[in-house]
């Protein structure tokens, strides 16, 4: 088989208005991504999703320039493909981050050739699903304290066990935010997970989450800075909250050295940002020699990542956490056929068709790339639409005089 | 002064040897309210209108601000465009050539060389390593007959993946120059596992070895630090270390004797003085990576290693020698003497493009480089693979 041509569509989806104040959106509320279809001489088509990193417009172009390195190329060989593409956009020289994330929907596309080539589900030829009902977490933006507590009683109502919101902002807030978390939340099985994205100094660290800790935590995602391993394991040693690790664990390179010291006790994975889906299963397998458990990450993707995740956990034997995804809830539609896909609550299942198990829905492709052109691209909002100062942890208390509370 | 545009042109020059491809990248202007204009290169990472396209999107941040406020500013775009969450490599190479321009109009501003407005004078020549390519043996051998004769003290050459080629390689080198006081460094891009850098590097370290670089993968410190200790020669990181947040970790380990740095792939040319002063902190000598640039950026390094006391160490500038032409007003930099290039006097950044080149290079990067399609198929993969290189060893399709 070999692959014929490749097809780039940037898209904007809606998501539904939000009731109360939210930090972190600006512009259109919409999720940005570029879908990439790949075509084989055979008639299989593979489909993928690459997240809008750069921007859709960006992450377009360089997906269109991959072309000559794919044009002809078996996509049932996965692995060299991803690996050629490595090393023709030097990222065996640059940080592997320089660009691998425009290559995870090619990948994407790669597998479900593969899967749709031997009438497999992903989880079956990773090995069998350990799970075919997948649960998410519930998350929660920072807003004043009433909604907080309102709905984070809404979401376990919903019966989501796990709860999340961001901290990392000022650290008396970051406890009554969850303070406010735990009066909505009546049962204690149902535990609270917060993110603060680098945020801290590892003093900070510890006493914030040693004062969080008696609010029911299942754990604190990546406290301090990613590039210091020694920093992250200190927190972990000197706090009763486990500790996870997310930045500093993106890429298998960095697994592996957070697990030779033993920095955190749960891993996030996620293929957009490793060296690939094929890197995050490699991730997660040095997670499970290690012994430590791992969550899906994701943030605002459409249907067809969803679904390939989803085939990631179905087959990890370790990612026996709540995973990320909640966003989905917020979708206003989908790209793929059929629309949003089922959930009940917290738990999505499994596509069981072969490859990813989803198609793409022509007529809500055309729609929604037009609505990318003409709200996003044309207004331009193209690197606008989340706000930069809610997400961006580490360099943020340099700004505090420039910072929105 | 305020930020009036942001202008950038990707260009390609063409190489001497017509067989090699063109070297492209992007000249960055920071057009000012008074009119003054700093000067700046990106390298062309993800292709150069790519690149192009990056740099003129941070318009809409930068237009209006303070030029004076070129640390909050960059960070303010590490921000923007999550370098703060994803390895800060990751983007910090498009703004490189920006944050160059601001040091420029500052330096400009302030009448002073950029060397002298970062802090310091340590050496206002920089001394050139010879270039061997590897090829036939007795080639090598000429070359490094011919380069010690036109007054080099030193040379460098690639080693990869045949390691009874390596060491071959080098003995050849070594009959062409025998003072033992003039070295052979060598560059090893992680093509080798620790086991295999060990065997190398044991089969040649008593050919006379300046350094030995980046043996083995970036990622693995403990991998580099264990080759420097087995061996009996000093081995240099590079890729290891080319953030300043890596370099914290090449020194936490130990990991090397020298470092190679490069603004352009740190955190700018503000991390990359950070680079050099936990280096001196440690007692460690850098020295500074020349690949893939033009006069701009060439310039820039040269500013770079003149400001801070550790760069001590000769310098390889890549395939600079072999380049036709430059954007510069005044053409290429050429050695006042073998083997000395001078540091550029002020003000600012001490070059300047010139318009006409800008044009002719950026036509040629539009007809010979992007509408030929600026990617092809990745060409021998075993040897150009660095540390992905031995996955491609028994692969024949």
């Amino acid at each position: 088989m070999k692959i014929t041509d490749l097809k780039v569509t940037p898209v904007a989806v809606p998501l539904k208005e939000m009731e109360s104040g939210s930090k972190m959106r600006m512009g259109p509320r919409v999720i940005l991504e570029v879908m990439v279809e790949l075509f084989t001489d055979e008639g299989i088509v593979g489909i993928g999703e690459s997240p809008c990193f750069l921007g859709n417009d960006l992450c377009s172009k360089i997906l269109e320039s991959t072309r000559p390195a794919l044009i002809g190329k078996d996509p049932t060989n996965v692995g060299r493909v991803l690996k050629e593409l490595y090393v023709h956009y030097n990222l065996v020289h640059l940080h592997i981050q320089s660009a691998c994330w425009a290559f995870s929907g090619i990948e994407m596309a790669l597998w479900d050739i593969l899967g749709k080539k031997t009438g497999k589900p992903l989880y079956e030829l990773w090995g069998g699903a350990y799970r075919k009902k997948i649960e998410f977490m519930g998350g929660i933006e920072r807003q004043d304290l009433d909604s907080m507590t309102r709905e984070a009683e809404s979401r376990a109502n919903q019966g989501y066990r796990v709860i999340y919101t961001k901290v990392g902002f000022d650290p008396e807030d970051d406890i009554q935010a969850v303070a406010a978390m735990r009066r909505g939340i009546k049962d204690p099985n149902v535990k609270i997970r917060v993110d603060a994205n680098q945020a801290w100094s590892t003093g900070v660290a510890i006493n914030t989450i040693n004062r969080m800790a008696e609010y029911g935590m299942e754990f604190v995602d990546q406290p301090v800075l990613m590039y210091n391993l020694e920093a992250i394991r200190t927190v972990k040693n000197s706090v009763c909250v486990p500790i996870a690790g997310h930045e500093c664990g993106w890429t298998l390179y960095d697994v592996i050295n957070a697990a030779k010291t033993n920095a955190i006790d749960y891993l996030h994975i996620d293929g957009r940002f490793d060296a690939g889906y094929t890197g995050s299963r490699v991730s997660a397998g040095i997670a499970e020699a290690a012994g430590i458990q791992c969550i899906h990450h994701t943030f605002f993707v459409l249907g067809v990542s969803m679904a390939f995740n989803m085939h990631m956990i179905a087959s990890t034997p370790n990612c026996t956490l709540a995973n990320q995804g909640g966003e989905h809830e917020e979708q206003a539609d989908d790209i793929i056929a059929g629309g949003l896909m089922k959930r009940e609550g917290p738990y999505m299942w499994v596509p069981e068709g072969p490859g990813i198990g989803v198609d793409l829905d022509p007529e809500r492709m055309s729609r929604y790339h037009e609505l990318y052109v003409k709200e996003i691209l044309e207004k331009g909002f193209e690197r606008e639409t989340e706000n930069h100062y809610y997400g961006a942890m580490h360099l943020r208390p340099y700004f505090m005089d420039e910072c929105p509370r | 002064m305020k930020i009036a545009d942001i202008r950038a042109t990707a260009v390609s020059v063409p190489y001497k040897n017509k067989e090699k491809e063109a070297l492209t990248s992007v000249i960055v202007e920071v057009v000012t309210d008074t009119g003054l204009v700093g000067f700046g290169e990106s390298p062309a990472v993800l292709g150069g209108s790519i690149t192009a396209d990056l740099i003129e999107g941070t318009r809409e941040i930068l237009i209006g601000r303070d030029t004076a406020c070129v640390n909050p500013l960059m960070k303010l775009l590490y921000i923007a465009y999550h370098a703060d969450r994803l390895h800060i490599q990751s983007v910090g190479w498009i703004f490189s050539g920006i944050e160059l321009a601001l040091w420029d109009i500052g330096a400009k501003t302030a009448g002073v060389p950029l060397h002298e407005y970062w802090g310091g004078t340590f050496r206002r020549q920089i001394e050139l390593m010879g270039v061997i390519e590897r090829g036939e043996e007795t080639r090598m051998t000429r070359e490094a007959e011919r380069l010690m004769a036109e007054g080099y003290r030193s040379v460098y050459t690639e080693l990869g993946q045949d390691m009874e080629e390596n060491i071959r390689a080098v003995k050849a080198i070594r009959r062409g120059m025998p003072d033992p006081s003039k070295l052979i460094c060598a560059d090893m891009r992680q093509a080798l596992s620790t086991g295999m850098a060990v065997s190398v590097i044991n089969g040649i370290q008593d050919q006379g070895i300046g350094w030995i670089e980046q043996p083995t993968m970036r990622y693995n410190l403990q991998s580099l630090r264990d080759v420097k200790g087995r061996v009996r020669v000093p081995v240099m990181s590079h890729e290891s270390g080319s953030t300043m947040y890596d370099v914290l970790n090449v020194i936490k380990e130990n990991g090397a004797d020298y470092l190679k740095l490069d603004a352009r792939f740190d955190a700018g040319y503000n991390g990359v003085r950070i680079s050099a002063g936990i280096a001196e902190a440690a007692g460690v000598q850098c020295a500074y990576d020349g690949a893939g640039q033009l006069g701009v950026a060439m310039a820039g390094a040269l500013h770079v290693m003149a400001a801070y006391p550790n760069f001590s160490m000769a310098y390889f500038w890549g395939d600079y020698a072999w380049l036709k032409d430059d954007v510069l007003k005044n053409g290429k930099f050429c050695m006042r003497e073998v083997p000395y290039v001078d540091v550029p006097g002020g003000p600012g950044l001490g070059v300047e493009p010139e318009k006409e080149k800008l044009k002719l290079y950026h036509e040629y990067y539009i007809k010979e480089v992007h509408e030929k399609g600026e990617r092809q198929n990745p060409k021998d993969p075993y040897r150009s693979g660095g540390m992905f290189g031995q996955y491609f060893r028994d692969f024949e399709g």
